[in-house]
């Protein structure tokens, strides 16, 4: 292949157009992005647009934590947090939070699958870092987060909220779980949370 | 009125703070600012992130355009910068799934094949773009694909057309090896 075979290769390398609509909308929804965070932050910030493919990051991200997932996801459940997960979690939290400054939320391990949470827009995160586990049934979720974000899993809602002790608190609609390293349970699920400074 | 001086205007008026001038200058380059964003990530998901982010960051800094250039190539700026900066993370991201894998099973191996080699001519194309390094495929970009001079494209890198050039030579050998 010479320069202008691979050059007429290139040039007729069209990408995919987007449909119409699209097009027609975007603009509208920069402009209101704009609109939005002007006022508030005193600086451009637009909310990602549609939400599912917003607030999680697929592709890279998803294979990276499918990893995670098969390993954090898939360990049996145990009394008391494995000192080997905590610092494994603790790890992908520093990756995570250096590759997603300021949006990160939460990354939510489960079986085979993964997901990464992020905020909309820039959020100053100045929080204590947090582990959770649910088990149920042998089966084990793992989220990564910070106190204060409000997590969803299934049917379970809750705000996970760190004291001052490394005591957790996980409160949901109509109850509250509140422990430090101990198994309890939490509508059917046994629950292990600790903050990772607690574990320094 | 001719069509630079309303694209001035609209945006003073942008930089003025009113939304509404930016939208119409949104409107006339969202398509370009894709298509780069596409090209440099080939994923239309990530472009749509990626255009998005593009133009709230160029009207978040829109006092920073002096007019003495064209905004078209400045917007480009951004967007080949973004891109960029996104490569690097897809990076970050590729080294943090080895090492996990390595960690947990005891196995670095990686799996590059995900793309079907007997696939169309474009796909084709674009997977030899994504394995070049994101500044010789935003070279590519620039300048085969979007016909830039190498003046233009070295305004936007950021970089001299030498440079340019040199990235160009590098790509090339590689894209012929690759696509060939």
């Amino acid at each position: 292949m010479n320069n202008h075979e691979l050059d007429t290769l290139l040039r007729n390398s069209r990408p995919p157009d987007w449909p119409q609509a699209y097009w027609e909308t975007f603009p509208s929804q920069v402009v209101r992005g704009v609109r939005e965070s002007e006022p508030r932050t005193g600086r451009v910030r637009a909310p990602r647009r549609g939400a599912s493919a917003r607030l999680m990051v697929s592709g890279l991200a998803v294979a990276a934590c499918l990893v995670l997932a098969l390993w954090l996801g898939h360990r049996s459940p145990r009394e008391g947090l494995d000192p080997q997960l905590v610092t494994a979690s603790a790890r992908l939290l520093s990756e995570l939070t250096g590759l997603f400054p300021n949006t990160f939320r939460a990354v939510i391990s489960e079986g085979n699958q993964s997901r990464i949470l992020l905020s909309e827009g820039e959020s100053a995160r100045g929080t204590e870092p947090v582990l959770v586990r649910l088990c149920h049934n042998g089966e084990c979720l793992t989220i990564v987060t910070f106190s204060g974000e409000r997590i969803e899993v299934g049917p379970l809602r809750f705000e996970v909220l760190a004291g001052g002790k490394g005591e957790v608190l996980l409160v949901g609609e109509d109850f509250v779980w509140s422990g430090t390293d101990s198994a309890q349970l939490l509508q059917g699920q046994r629950v292990e949370a600790i903050t990772f400074s607690a574990t320094l | 009125m001719g069509e630079a001086d309303e694209e001035l205007q609209r945006i003073e008026r942008s930089r003025a703070g009113d939304p509404e001038a930016f939208g119409a200058l949104v409107e006339r380059y969202q398509h370009m600012v894709h298509v780069l964003a596409y090209r440099m990530t080939g994923s239309t998901a990530d472009a749509e992130d990626l255009a998005q982010e593009t133009f709230i960051r160029a009207y978040d800094r829109l006092g920073s355009f002096r007019g003495t250039g064209r905004f078209s190539s400045w917007l480009g700026r951004i967007t080949i910068h973004l891109c960029i900066n996104w490569a690097r993370q897809q990076q970050r991201l590729r080294q943090l799934h080895v090492t996990w894998d390595a960690e947990t099973h005891g196995d670095a191996t990686s799996n590059p094949g995900a793309f079907d080699s007997t696939g169309e001519r474009q796909e084709r194309v674009q997977w030899a773009l994504m394995r070049l390094p994101a500044k010789q495929r935003a070279a590519v970009v620039l300048t085969l694909q979007e016909g830039l001079t190498h003046a233009e494209a070295a305004r936007i890198l950021g970089c001299s057309e030498t440079t340019v050039s040199w990235r160009l030579f590098a790509a090339r050998a590689k894209l012929k090896r690759w696509l060939s």
